[in-house]
């Protein structure tokens, strides 16, 4: 049975997609099957991230929670997005995207009709059966809604994005605690978009010991990789980026090999 | 479970605060089963590089269902502005110094530490002073509307129900 880990903040502009899209590709890279389901309905962007033009695929999520197609049917393989020009593709696992539409149609019958929950569980169970998965990450909506607490409830791992912001702080202290009450036991919280020149040390130990939680890695403010934001994997492009290697460590730390 | 309950509840949290502002600077967690020492000396569970720290300062132990705290060292230690050989800790939140001038601790254990009275503000070098902090009040008001709700509970019985089936398989 594969896992299943939600990433999720609180607030927007974390950086949570491009954390998702970047640990997705190094672990297919680990030659794992990973998942990529985009629960953020309201506004998807994780395609973007792959590349994926969203309005020449079939079906997306959308299509599955209104009963047009099986999970399977919505999933790109985007196994050759995790491999570097002139990889053999043999050598990787294998990586699919389950994207949210980006149809304004399809974003505003959502926010108008609402969408049986269930089925969404119904969803990431089959995900993780039909394409048979080691690894679902689930890139969820931020903020606190119902589909947020459902993949919080079924996750086996939970990774909180937050910035040293008051706003994301006091959020995230919500939803941590909304998880322990869920009995999710298995939660790690990563730092983005740290200023230069903060004393790393004491705010992880000032973090870890408020929020009572690990603190998996501490990522830097960057401009090259907002730079980079919407053009492709980073950690693929940039291997050797102190980025890319903490979130080679990140990769590590969620599969259990450190 | 409950034997696994109360093992859990009856840990111990230790901070060390930082003497000016009353932050905490470093924690250490030890279940009830440990004897933790603390000291100078690098083979101590808790090690604080001070120079009014002795060698072997101080013991805890878990004993009848408390936590004891016992000096060691010469520094002699601070609880409730008395100089102590041995002290049991009460529930819930205590302080000590060690030595007349030396660093503060804090230790929790076996109840919930009522945080409601402050914010904790988290401030470390380079980041706007008091830029980061959390209203534990407000934290627990809006998770108790969140999980008052039917939907929460109806979630809870389905992690409880993955759990099993997990088991199971």
């Amino acid at each position: 049975m594969g896992r299943t880990v939600s990433i999720h903040s609180f607030r927007g502009g974390t950086g949570k997609s491009n954390c998702t899209a970047n640990l997705a590709a190094l672990m297919a890279r680990e030659g794992l099957r990973v998942g990529v389901l985009d629960t953020d309905i309201q506004s998807p962007g994780i395609h973007v991230l792959f590349n994926v033009d969203v309005t020449s695929i079939e079906y997306c999520l959308n299509d599955y929670l209104w009963g047009r197609c099986a999970i399977q049917q919505a999933a790109a393989d985007l196994t050759a997005s995790a491999l570097l020009p002139g990889e053999d593709a043999s050598r990787a696992g294998r990586l699919f995207l389950v994207p949210s539409s980006i149809k304004t149609g399809e974003i505003a019958r959502v926010l108008r009709e609402g969408y049986d929950v269930a089925k969404l569980h119904d969803g990431i169970q089959e995900m993780t059966r039909d394409l048979n998965l080691d690894i679902l990450l689930v890139d969820t909506h931020p903020g606190v809604n119902e589909e947020t607490l459902l993949s919080i409830a079924i996750s086996d791992l939970l990774v909180l994005i937050m910035r040293p912001d008051n706003q994301d702080f006091q959020g995230t202290a919500v939803t941590l605690e909304l998880a322990r009450k869920l009995d999710v036991k298995d939660l790690l919280l990563l730092l983005n978009k740290v200023p230069a020149g903060v004393d790393q040390a004491l705010l992880r130990t000032q973090v870890e010991a408020t929020f009572e939680a690990p603190v998996v890695a501490m990522l830097p403010l960057n401009t090259e990789i907002a730079q980079n934001a919407s053009g492709g994997i980073f950690c693929l492009s940039h291997p050797e980026h102190p980025f890319s290697r903490r979130m080679e460590r990140v990769c590590r730390k969620i599969l259990g090999l450190e | 479970m409950s034997n696994e309950n109360s093992h859990e509840e009856n840990k111990i949290r230790v901070e060390l605060l930082d003497s000016g502002s009353g932050r905490i600077v470093q924690f250490w967690t030890f279940s009830c089963s440990e004897t933790v020492t603390i000291g100078r000396a690098p083979e101590n569970q808790i090690v604080i590089q001070d120079p009014y720290v002795s060698r072997h300062h101080a013991d805890l132990r878990f004993v009848l269902g408390q936590w004891l705290l016992t000096n060691r060292g010469r520094h002699g230690i601070l609880f409730d502005g008395n100089g102590i050989v041995e002290s049991p800790l009460p529930k819930g939140a205590a302080t000590f110094q060690l030595g007349g001038l030396g660093p503060t601790l804090r230790t929790s254990y076996g109840q919930p530490v009522q945080r409601s009275l402050d914010t904790t503000v988290i401030s470390a070098p380079g980041l706007p002073a008091g830029s980061l902090g959390i209203d534990h009040d407000r934290m627990r008001r809006e998770v108790q509307m969140i999980a008052e709700t039917p939907y929460f509970r109806e979630l809870q019985q389905v992690r409880q129900r993955l759990k099993a089936a997990r088991a199971e398989a």
